[in-house]
């Protein structure tokens, strides 16, 4: 991965970034001093105590908040409101139980005003993918949870983003459909070769799917530490039972663990 | 066939204890009439075609009025939704109309719009309009702000968010308070008419009040009954098949069940 960390391809790139909200009571600082950059075609993990303003910066990278100090920079140009070339997968699937799952996978390139033949015809080619052609016509609410969360995992690629912000994706699919869904992601990953910024609670699901960890720190978030994971891919769940595997989530789980002390 | 039939059984229990307690108690006709003459009384009126313009009358005030006050009540819901400038220059106008009973308006809206069918379509609107109102500001306000944002992402202008995922979002609610205004809007309209009318079932019924004529009473009561039914079933049918996904919903979550 040494190619696409060098400093000339990075994509994505926050620097000294600091949000702080209003609220009624005090100003909360969810994000300071914040510094990440993301290089073209890297997967990154972001994990982090809850709160610690993942999601923020999420939505930072989505230009649907404006950071109240320093820059962040999508390609070169600042992230100044929402734009185009990127997608998004939240924890909860997130679509629209009205429309069909061929036209939720539609809702971006519809915003975008895309053409529309080629859009249809890319959009089944996703489905098709992700071993849903079949339910195309389907709505949401008769597909099963995982099936649901690769509908919007189809839908946040339909428009060819260069970037993915996916929020927890998995967060709320049961351990065994969980793992099964990590090793679609890389295998779609691996063939479309996304900048990918994963936020995620599980330390292996970080390990497994990553280039590179990034760890946060408790409110406000700071990054504390990378862990760059250098394993060969295609990385199968078999992977979980190296012993390199094991300790990168020591080392993980230790600094997650001296942080807790911190809090203390 | 069941679905009709069911409530058919509780129907015909009604009329037998109705029957055996008149003769049962030697109840006089000008309290509580038999069955038989509510049923001549309803010949008459239907039959005989005695009862046609005032139904009609009344039906019709309350259809404008529904359809007038569920409208107000749709778009101020929703720029109140959108805009917090605007919640504060009409929410508190609109929770103290409210509070006020609308039955002690009803002698004012007369003065004011006459004893023809204007005041009437004016208290239908006015009774009908708050739960609509409410319903749909709930409504907008609960879309799942992920769903909102996955918009935003792309820049989606206000005008497709609303269209494409709040209104959706937010039409079972709003259904909820079209179904409760369907019977709100009858009581505006008899209520109307009670105070000063010249037509309608209102009034039918408190010119029968006047002639002890307690079948006849009866008879408009279920006419009244009936139009209350068929209102909110016709509510209910349009929202099912506008809303499809809903009752889709329910069938896989009873599917899941059984």
């Amino acid at each position: 991965m040494a190619t696409t960390t060098s400093p000339g391809r990075h994509l994505l790139v926050a620097e000294n970034v600091s949000l702080v909200y209003k609220t009624s009571r005090e100003p909360i600082a969810a994000l300071e001093k914040f510094s990440v950059h993301v290089g073209l075609g890297e997967f990154v993990a972001l994990i982090g105590p809850s709160g610690c303003g993942k999601s923020t910066f999420l939505k930072l990278a989505a230009g649907l908040l404006q950071p109240t100090g320093g820059r962040m920079t999508l390609n070169g140009t600042p992230i100044v409101g929402p734009r185009r070339d990127v997608g998004v997968v939240f924890q909860q699937p997130t679509l629209l139980p009205w429309k069909t799952v061929l036209d939720n996978v539609l809702v971006p390139s519809r915003i975008l005003g895309l053409d529309r033949e080629q859009s249809r015809h890319r959009a089944l080619e996703l489905l098709r993918l992700s071993g849903l052609e079949a339910f195309a016509p389907n709505y949401p609410a008769e597909l099963s949870g995982g099936m649901q969360q690769r509908v919007a995992l189809a839908r946040c690629l339909v428009h060819d983003p260069r970037v993915l912000l996916m929020d927890e994706p998995f967060g709320a699919l049961d351990a065994m459909t969980r793992e099964h869904m990590a090793v679609e992601l890389q295998r779609i990953w691996m063939a479309a070769r996304k900048s990918v910024i994963f936020i995620t609670h599980s330390i292996p699901e970080a390990v497994l799917l990553s280039d590179r960890v990034i760890v946060l720190s408790p409110r406000p978030g700071r990054v504390i530490d990378e862990v760059p994971v250098n394993l060969p891919r295609p990385r199968g769940l078999h992977i979980m039972a190296d012993h390199v595997f094991g300790d990168l989530c020591t080392r993980l789980r230790t600094l997650f663990e001296g942080m807790i002390r911190l809090d203390r | 066939m069941k679905r009709i039939l069911t409530p058919l059984i509780p129907f015909l229990a009604i009329i037998v204890l109705w029957t055996a307690s008149i003769s049962l108690f030697a109840i006089p006709n000008y309290i509580l009439p038999t069955p038989r003459a509510v049923v001549q009384a309803l010949r008459i009126g239907y039959v005989e075609g005695l009862y046609w313009p005032h139904l009609l009358a009344t039906l019709q005030a309350t259809i404008l009025g529904y359809l007038i006050g569920c409208g107000l009540a749709f778009v101020s819901g929703a720029l109140v939704a959108a805009s917090k400038m605007f919640e504060r220059f009409v929410y508190p106008y609109v929770v103290g109309l409210q509070s006020m009973p609308k039955v002690a308006l009803a002698p004012l809206i007369i003065v004011w719009f006459g004893f023809g069918i204007s005041s009437k379509i004016v208290m239908v609107a006015l009774i009908c309009f708050f739960p609509v109102f409410i319903n749909t500001i709930v409504g907008l306000r609960h879309t799942d702000p992920n769903l909102i944002d996955l918009l935003r992402v792309f820049s989606a202008s206000r005008t497709h968010v609303f269209f494409q995922v709040k209104l959706p979002s937010a039409a079972s609610h709003i259904f909820a308070g079209l179904q409760i205004s369907v019977v709100l809007a009858l009581i505006g309209a008899v209520v109307s008419e009670f105070v000063a009318s010249q037509r309608g079932l209102g009034n039918l019924i408190q010119a029968s009040s006047q002639n002890l004529d307690v079948a006849a009473m009866f008879a408009v009561l279920f006419t009244l009954a009936l139009i209350g039914v068929l209102g909110s079933q016709l509510v209910q049918f349009v929202q099912r098949k506008l809303l499809f996904w809903e009752a889709r919903a329910d069938e896989t979550t009873t599917a899941i069940h059984e």
